[in-house]
C-alpha cells in the first residue's frame, strides 16, 4: 500500500489510541460467560486471572495475565511510547528494537482471543455448560487487532526520520 | 560542454502542515470512544437503584454472582453481603436492574430460594445447580430501599395472596404449610402456617389466591380433609382419598351450605372443623344432659333422625355435681324442628339379647343419638336424654303408666303384647308416685286406639307352668319375654273409651287377676291353709271365676280378699257360700285330688237374690258339705247305749249308703248317747217310725252248729262302725226330721228279708 510516510503515521497513532480507548472496556467488560451446570458466570479478564488464582493454578493464571494484560498493555505502551518519541533523533536505536520486540511477540498476543474462540466454539456441552462470547472478547480482539495495526503502520525506518527531515 | 550550471531542480519546498491534513485514520478512535462511551452508557443506564435486604440467614448467596430473580428473570445482582453491627442479620445489598427499579416498593417480598425437597412439594430445584438465589414478589407500596427478607419461601410467589384468613380449631393434626384449600375440588389457596394463640389454640392461618377471593363469605365454611379417609360402616367400606397433594399433606375444604353473606375480609377468623357433616351443623345448638357418655365424641358423634344424620355433637363436659354428663348438640341446618319440647333424645349403642341384635352399625361406626321430634311450636333447647340401649324414643304412641306393688322381671324394652301382637314397649322402670315401682309404656301410634281405659294390664311371666288334673300346661311365652317378660294386656268385656295419652293403670299379676276386675270382695275363713295370694282361684262348679288377691290374719281369722271375674255378680249376693277346697282322703274316698297339684281353691255358691255384698264368710269344704247337707238333708237321731260309732259313719240302707253321722253327743241327760244321722234327702222317704237302725260295725262272728259266719259291713264301716237300717214292709207313718230312733246291736234276721217297695224321690 502506497501510504505517504506522514499518513502512516497518523494511522499508526489514531490506531494506537483507539487500542488505548478499547482497552478500557475490554477489560471491564466480561470476555465470555461460562455456564457450567447452570451457574452463569460473567467472566472479565482479570476475573478470570483472579479465578485461576483462587483455584490454585497460580501459574497459568500468571501466563493469561502477562498474555492478556501486561503484554497488550506494554504493546500499547510500547507503541504509543515509540509514536510520541517520532522524529526526536534520540534512542532511534532502542526504539527500533523495541519495535522489533513489539512486533515479533505481537503474533503470540492473540493467543487468548484464539482461545475464546475456541471456547466458544467447542464448550457447547448442552444445558451442562457453555461459553459465550461476550463483548468484552470482541473489544479485547479489538485492542489487539489495533496494536498489530499501529505496529504495521509504523515501519521501523520511521524511527529514523526527524522532524527536519524531509519525508518522502 | 558548457553546461550551464546545473540547477538544482526545484522540488518545490515541501511545507508540511501538520494538524492540517487529518487522516481518515482518526474515525477509528472516535468510533471506539463512542462505542465504548454507549456501552458504558447503556450498562450505566441499566443499572437500577441499589436496595437492602436483611436476612436472618443467607446461606448461599454471594455478593457479584447471586442474582435477584423476578418471575424468573434476573432483575438484579447482589453487590454486597453484610452482617449488621450487631451480627444479627445478614444484610444483603443488591443493584436492581433499570427495569426492575420497581420491585424497590414498600410491600416487595424477598426471599431465598431454596432447594426443599419434601413429601408434599418440591421446590427450587434449579438452586440445586444454580445455587440460591434471590426471589422477590413485587409489592405495591410507595419506594423503599430497605427490606426485611421473608425466612420461608412464600406460597404464592407470583403476587399477593388475595386473602389471608384465619382458622381455628380444637386440633389440626396433619395439616401443615402447603397443605391446599380447595373449593369444590379447585385449590383456591394453602396453609400459611400453624401457630399456637395465647390461649394455646391452635392457629391456622391460610391463604386464599387473589383470583379466588371472592369465594370466601362469612359464612363459609371449613373443614379439613384427611389424607385419608376410611369410612366404615354398616354395608359400606368407603376409602376417601383426596388426592396425592391432600394425601402428603392433608387438605382444608372449603364451602358455603346456604346463601352466601357478604364476602369475607382480610384476617377474618374462622372455625375449622373436623369434617364435612361438622361443617354443615351450623344450626341450632341443643343441650342435652345424659346419665353417662360412654362413647360420646365431640365432633364424631352423630345425632341421627330416623337414621339420616342431622346434627353433630359439639361439645361433651361431665357436670360432676349433677353427677350427669351435658352434652351440645349442633344442629345441621334446617332440622330447627327438633329443638321443640318434647323431642326425645337417645344413645344408640350395640345391643345383643335374645330379641335381637340392635345398633349394630354402632359397633363399627360408634354410637349414635336417635332423636325423634317434638313440638316445634314450643322451642326449648335443653333436653334430658336417654340411655337406653335401645331406641324405644322413636315410638311415638300413646304414653301410659302401669303402678304394682313391685314389678319383678320386667325391664326396659320388654314387649307389650295384646293377644299376641307386640303393640308397645316398656319404655321406663321406675318409681313413680308413692313410691310405687311403675312402667312406662308406650303403645305405638297403630295401636294406641286398642288400648281402652278399662283395658287391664297383667305381667306376662317368663314361664308358667300350669298344672292341674289331666292338664299340664307350660306356657313359654316367646324367648323375648322370657328374658324380659313382658306385659299384656286387654279389655275383658266391652271395650271402652280409647285411653288417654298418660292414663295411669294397674298391673296385675297375671291375666287371672286381670280378668278379675270387679271390686273385691272378703271372705273370712277359719283358717287360711293353703290360700295363696295371686293363686288361689276361686270356682264355681269348678270353673275358675275369680281369684284370691290377698290374704291375712285378721282377729284370729283368715281374711281373703278376692276378686270375680265380672259377669259372675250372682257370686257375690248375699248368701253366697265360699268354702276352701282341700285334697282329702279318706276311706270315704279321696276328694279335691286336684288341689294336691294346683293347690287348693275356693269353691263358690251362688247366693240367693239378695242385694251385693263383698263380706262373706267361708267355710272348709267338710264343714260346708255337712251345712249343705244338713240344710238339704234329713236329720233323725239314733240313739244308743253306747256306741263306738264316730261322726261320719255311713248310714247303709241295704248296703248303700244314704246317709251319714254327723254328731255325736250325749243325750241331755247323760243316759245315752245321741248320734245325729243324716240321710241324703232322697232317701229320706225310706223311713218310717217302724224302721229299724242296728249297728253294723266291727266283724261279728256268729259261732254257728254247721258254720262260723263273719258279717261284716261295708270296709268303710270297719274303721268308722256304721249303722243300717232297715223298714218293715209295712211301713209306718213317716217320721219328722228330729224322729229319735233306737239303734240295736245287730240286725234281727227278718229285718235283713225287709224289702219294701218305697219310691225313692230322683237325685236332686
Amino acid at each position: 500500500m502506497k501510504m505517504s510516510d506522514s499518513s502512516r503515521l497518523q494511522w499508526a497513532q489514531a490506531m494506537i489510541v483507539t487500542g488505548l480507548i478499547l482497552y478500557v472496556p475490554a477489560n471491564v467488560l466480561p470476555v465470555m460467560t461460562m455456564s457450567i451446570v447452570g451457574t452463569v458466570e460473567p467472566l472479565t479478564v482479570l476475573g478470570g486471572v483472579e479465578e485461576l488464582y483462587d483455584s490454585g493454578l497460580w501459574p497459568m493464571a500468571a501466563v493469561v495475565f502477562l498474555a492478556s494484560i501486561v503484554v497488550p498493555f506494554l504493546k500499547l505502551a510500547s507503541l504509543s511510547w515509540i509514536l510520541l518519541m517520532h522524529g526526536k533523533p534520540v534512542l532511534q536505536r532502542q526504539r527500533g528494537n523495541l519495535r522489533r520486540i513489539v512486533h515479533s511477540i505481537g503474533s503470540w498476543s492473540m493467543v487468548d482471543v484464539f482461545l475464546l474462540a475456541i471456547l466458544a466454539a467447542v464448550g457447547q456441552l448442552g444445558a451442562l455448560a457453555g461459553v459465550k462470547a461476550e463483548p468484552g472478547g470482541f473489544f479485547f480482539a479489538a485492542v489487539l487487532v489495533c496494536s498489530l495495526l499501529a505496529a504495521e503502520f509504523y515501519k521501523p525506518r520511521m524511527i529514523w526520520q526527524t522532524n527536519s527531515e524531509p519525508s518522502q | 560542454m558548457n553546461k550551464p550550471e546545473i540547477e538544482k531542480p526545484d522540488y518545490g519546498e515541501v511545507v508540511p502542515r501538520p494538524g492540517l491534513r487529518i487522516s481518515w485514520a482518526w474515525l477509528f478512535p472516535v468510533l471506539a470512544a463512542l462505542a465504548a462511551g454507549w456501552l458504558f452508557w447503556s450498562n450505566w443506564k441499566s443499572q437500577g437503584p441499589e436496595i437492602e435486604v436483611e436476612f436472618a440467614t443467607a446461606p448461599g448467596i454471594e455478593p457479584g454472582k447471586t442474582n435477584l430473580v423476578y418471575r424468573g428473570v434476573v432483575a438484579g445482582t447482589v453487590k454486597n453481603v453484610l452482617l449488621d453491627n450487631k451480627l444479627q442479620k445478614v444484610v444483603v445489598s443488591v443493584r436492581l436492574k433499570a427495569f426492575a427499579s420497581e420491585l424497590a416498593r414498600e410491600g416487595t417480598l424477598f426471599w431465598i430460594d431454596q432447594p426443599v425437597i419434601g413429601l408434599g412439594r418440591t421446590s427450587g430445584i434449579e438452586s440445586l445447580i444454580q445455587g440460591n438465589s434471590l426471589k422477590a414478589r413485587m409489592g405495591s407500596g410507595p419506594p423503599a430501599h430497605h427490606f426485611t427478607g421473608s425466612d420461608v419461601v412464600p406460597l404464592s410467589q407470583l403476587e399477593d395472596p388475595g386473602l389471608i384468613l384465619t382458622l381455628r380449631s380444637a386440633d389440626v393434626p396433619f395439616l401443615d404449610r402447603g397443605s391446599p384449600i380447595y373449593y369444590r375440588g379447585v385449590i383456591i389457596g394453602a396453609v400459611r402456617g400453624k401457630t399456637l394463640d395465647p390461649n394455646r389454640k391452635p392457629v391456622l392461618s391460610i391463604m386464599i389466591e387473589k383470583q379466588f377471593a371472592n369465594l370466601v363469605h362469612v359464612n363459609s365454611r371449613f373443614w379439613s380433609l384427611p389424607a385419608a379417609a376410611v369410612k366404615l360402616g354398616a354395608g359400606t367400606l368407603r376409602i376417601d382419598l383426596g388426592g396425592l397433594k391432600a394425601l402428603l399433606l392433608g387438605a382444608v375444604t372449603m364451602d358455603c351450605f346456604g346463601e352466601p353473606r357478604e364476602a369475607a375480609k382480610e384476617n377474618d377468623e374462622f372455625g375449622l372443623y373436623a369434617n364435612e357433616f361438622a361443617a354443615r351443623a351450623t344450626g341450632e345448638a341443643l343441650h342435652i344432659t345424659f346419665d353417662e357418655g360412654f362413647g360420646l365424641h365431640p365432633g364424631i358423634t352423630e345425632l341421627r333422625y330416623r337414621g339420616v344424620p342431622v346434627g353433630l355433637v359439639e361439645s361433651v363436659t361431665a357436670n360432676i355435681s349433677a353427677g350427669k354428663i351435658d352434652v351440645t348438640v349442633r344442629l345441621a341446618s334446617g332440622y330447627e324442628n327438633l329443638r321443640g319440647e318434647g323431642s326425645a333424645f337417645t344413645l344408640v349403642r350395640p345391643r345383643v339379647t335374645l330379641e335381637g341384635i340392635s345398633g349394630i352399625e354402632t359397633l363399627i361406626a360408634g354410637i349414635y343419638i336417635d332423636c325423634t321430634a317434638g313440638d316445634a311450636s314450643r322451642p326449648t333447647d335443653r333436653f334430658v336424654g336417654r340411655n337406653a340401649s335401645e331406641a324405644v324414643a322413636r315410638d311415638q304412641g300413646l304414653t301410659v303408666m302401669l303402678h304394682a306393688k313391685e314389678i319383678p322381671t320386667i325391664d326396659k324394652g320388654a314387649p307389650v303384647v295384646l293377644r299376641g301382637i307386640v303393640v308397645g314397649t316398656v319404655k321406663e322402670k321406675s318409681f313413680g308416685a308413692n313410691n310405687e315401682p311403675s312402667l312406662t309404656l308406650c303403645i305405638r301410634e297403630e295401636f294406641a286406639r286398642t288400648l281402652a281405659s278399662n283395658a287391664r294390664f297383667w305381667r306376662v311371666p317368663a314361664t308358667s307352668v300350669e298344672a292341674g288334673p289331666g292338664v299340664l300346661n307350660i306356657e313359654v311365652s316367646g324367648i323375648q319375654t322370657l328374658w324380659n317378660g313382658g306385659v299384656a294386656f286387654d279389655v275383658f268385656g266391652a271395650p271402652g273409651e280409647p285411653a288417654k295419652q298418660g292414663a295411669r293403670f294397674e298391673l296385675y299379676a297375671n291375666e287371672r287377676i286381670a280378668r278379675a276386675g270387679s271390686p273385691p270382695i272378703h271372705i273370712e275363713f277359719p283358717n287360711g291353709q293353703g290360700l295363696l295370694a295371686g293363686q288361689t282361684q276361686l270356682r264355681y262348679l269348678g270353673i275358675p271365676v275369680g281369684l284370691v288377691e290377698d290374704v291375712k290374719p285378721v282377729e284370729g281369722k283368715v281374711l281373703v280378699t278376692a276378686r270375680l271375674d265380672s259377669g259372675y255378680d250372682m257370686l257375690r249376693r248375699r248368701g253366697a257360700a265360699f268354702s276352701v277346697v282341700r285334697s282329702k282322703i279318706s276311706l270315704q274316698g279321696v276328694s279335691g285330688l286336684e288341689t294336691l297339684v294346683s293347690g287348693v281353691y275356693i269353691e263358690c255358691t251362688p247366693g240367693t237374690q239378695g242385694p251385693l255384698a263383698d263380706r262373706f264368710s267361708g267355710v272348709s269344704a267338710e264343714a260346708s258339705e255337712e251345712e249343705a247337707a244338713e240344710q238339704t238333708g234329713f236329720q233323725v237321731v239314733v240313739q244308743s247305749a253306747s256306741s263306738s260309732i264316730g261322726v261320719n259313719a255311713p248310714i247303709f240302707y241295704r248296703g248303700v249308703q244314704v246317709g251319714k253321722i254327723i254328731r255325736k253327743a250325749l243325750a241331755k241327760d247323760g243316759a245315752s248317747v245321741g248320734l245325729v244321722a243324716l240321710i241324703d234327702r232322697p232317701y229320706a222317704p225310706l223311713l218310717g217310725e217302724n224302721t229299724k237302725f242296728w249297728d253294723v260295725s266291727g266283724v261279728r262272728a256268729s259261732l254257728g252248729f254247721l258254720a262260723i259266719k263273719i258279717a261284716t259291713g261295708p270296709l268303710k264301716s270297719l274303721a268308722l262302725g256304721g249303722i243300717e237300717f232297715a223298714t218293715p214292709p209295712k211301713m209306718g207313718p213317716r217320721v219328722k226330721p228330729g224322729h229319735v230312733f233306737a239303734l240295736n246291736a245287730s240286725p234281727r234276721p227278718e229285718w235283713l228279708r225287709w224289702a219294701p217297695a218305697i219310691p225313692v224321690a230322683e237325685e236332686h
